[in-house]
């Protein structure tokens, strides 16, 4: 975010929902968030119009409520991604040698790092899913893709257990393929790769339970 | 966490978001309004709305003080909207300042044709699973009629009928989201002069008849196909129309 402390507002934000702090249905309301992370009220504006564009807030009556993803949503998001994903994994057959390699040696160092540094972890999955995209040289792909990750982004590592170490050995396997050139490997390992972050967000999404928070 | 600005940066489809999520109020009328968006939600919409519809021209000019007085906002709003659709790519800089709107390329053009190819065709797939819908019906009798009176259709017409088929396909798959991001797409590509060749629609008329019979025989992969191919027509007839530029 442009700002940090815009950054840190929409952070606390999206913890006070995960806690059950905020409740599905709850108002988000510039001053009373801004009174309650003691912050004022530009930085909570503007994070409460990232959450918005997110698609974690909808305006319902006079105010902003907090929604949750409903699991059709992840359904669909996730079939949305799998189609332009799969291609984008066959298109990256062509991607030289070299990138994919360190692509590699990114994740593996990633691997003996752990997950709690900071966004690496977030940063790395960006870097190798638009590596992939990126070798589609279509700018539209590109925007749409990031656009549906955009959407479940808040369900990072720290929120879905056990995907920081599958998910990456995945990336792995996927990078194995590609620079050996097996085409329904890669696109058959890309599908299963997509299908098993949905599930593990599936998952999490069932834990919030009835009354809308974190039980 | 992603960074704010490259969410924006990245995603030319943040404001699909907005029309998903909000009421109709966001788009319906020119300056209408709600007081709780900000100001600079407010004036990233206006404008464009402007732009999407054509009230502001490809290569028209647009400066921070005519935008100010035509939408009574002031500049810090006005600038930080700018912004958003200059990230966006919808409108770019001279050297000198001026802000142009930003032709539609055949690239982009092109680009959309794939992404749709792609996920169109994959609801087609998931409509042929589900069943024939009131929707696909009516389309389908409507194809019938245009192929009977192509000579005489207005592209205006058609465009709207064409609508109706990709819509009723989507409904029919259960995928309101990919609903929102096709009709971004199609309020693109409708910006780009090469989609507004007058055409032979009987000859896409019998593309959607094609879809809607693989969905009504329940057959996914040859909806699939069907759709794809499509796509690949589309593609086919922007390229020749170019081929003759």
């Amino acid at each position: 975010m442009s700002e940090p402390l815009a950054k840190r507002a929409y952070t606390q934000i999206i913890e006070m929902i995960f806690s059950g702090e905020l409740k599905v249905g709850d108002a988000l309301q510039e001053a009373k968030l801004g009174e309650r992370l003691d912050m004022s009220r530009t930085p909570v504006r503007e994070a409460i119009d990232r959450i918005k564009v997110e698609g974690l807030a909808v305006k319902s009556g006079r105010f902003l409520r907090v929604r949750l993803l409903t699991s059709a949503e992840v359904e669909e998001i996730f079939l949305l991604r799998r189609e332009l994903e799969v291609y984008s994994a066959r298109t990256a057959l062509k991607l030289p040698r070299e990138q994919i390699v360190s692509m590699r040696a990114r994740i593996e160092s990633l691997l003996q790092t752990g997950p709690s540094i900071g966004d690496e972890h977030w940063q790395v999955d960006e870097a190798f899913h638009g590596m992939l995209t990126a070798s589609t040289h279509n700018q539209t792909l590109i925007s749409t893709v990031n656009d549906l990750r955009l959407r479940t982004c808040i369900f990072d590592h720290t929120r879905v257990r056990g995907r920081f170490l599958k998910g990456n050995q995945e990336h792995l396997h996927i990078l194995d393929a590609l620079v050996a050139g097996q085409e329904d490997q890669v696109m058959e390992l890309m599908a299963q790769h997509i299908d098993n972050a949905k599930g593990a967000i599936l998952e999490r999404l069932a834990g919030f339970g009835v009354s809308g928070s974190l039980s | 966490m992603l960074d704010y600005a490259q969410a924006f940066a990245i995603s030319s489809m943040a404001s699909i978001q907005m029309t998903l999520y909000e009421d109709s109020e966001v788009k319906s009328n020119g300056h209408g309004m709600t007081e709780k968006e900000t100001l600079a939600q407010q004036a990233y919409n206006a404008i464009k709305q402007k732009i999407l519809s054509q009230q502001y021209q490809p290569e028209a000019v647009l400066t921070e003080r005519g935008l100010a007085a035509e939408f009574g906002i002031s500049r810090t709003p006005l600038r930080s909207a700018i912004s958003r659709i200059e990230k966006e790519g919808v409108v770019y800089r001279l050297d000198n300042g001026a802000l142009l709107v930003r032709r539609v390329s055949v690239e982009q053009l092109l680009e959309i044709v794939q992404v749709r190819r792609i996920l169109e065709g994959a609801a087609a797939a998931r409509a042929a699973t589900k069943g024939m819908t009131k929707g696909l019906e009516a389309s389908r009798k409507a194809m019938l009629d245009c192929l009977r009176e192509d000579n005489n259709m207005a592209f205006d017409d058609f465009w709207h009928l064409d609508d109706a088929f990709h819509n009723a396909v989507i409904d029919a798959a259960g995928l309101p989201i990919l609903g929102g991001l096709v009709r971004e797409f199609r309020v693109t590509a409708r910006r780009c002069t090469i989609t507004r060749v007058h055409d032979q629609f009987s000859a896409q008329a019998k593309d959607h008849l094609g879809v809607i019979d693989a969905i009504a025989e329940g057959n996914p992969e040859k909806a699939r196909s069907a759709m794809e191919h499509h796509f690949d027509n589309v593609r086919i007839r922007f390229l020749n129309w170019l081929a003759q530029v």
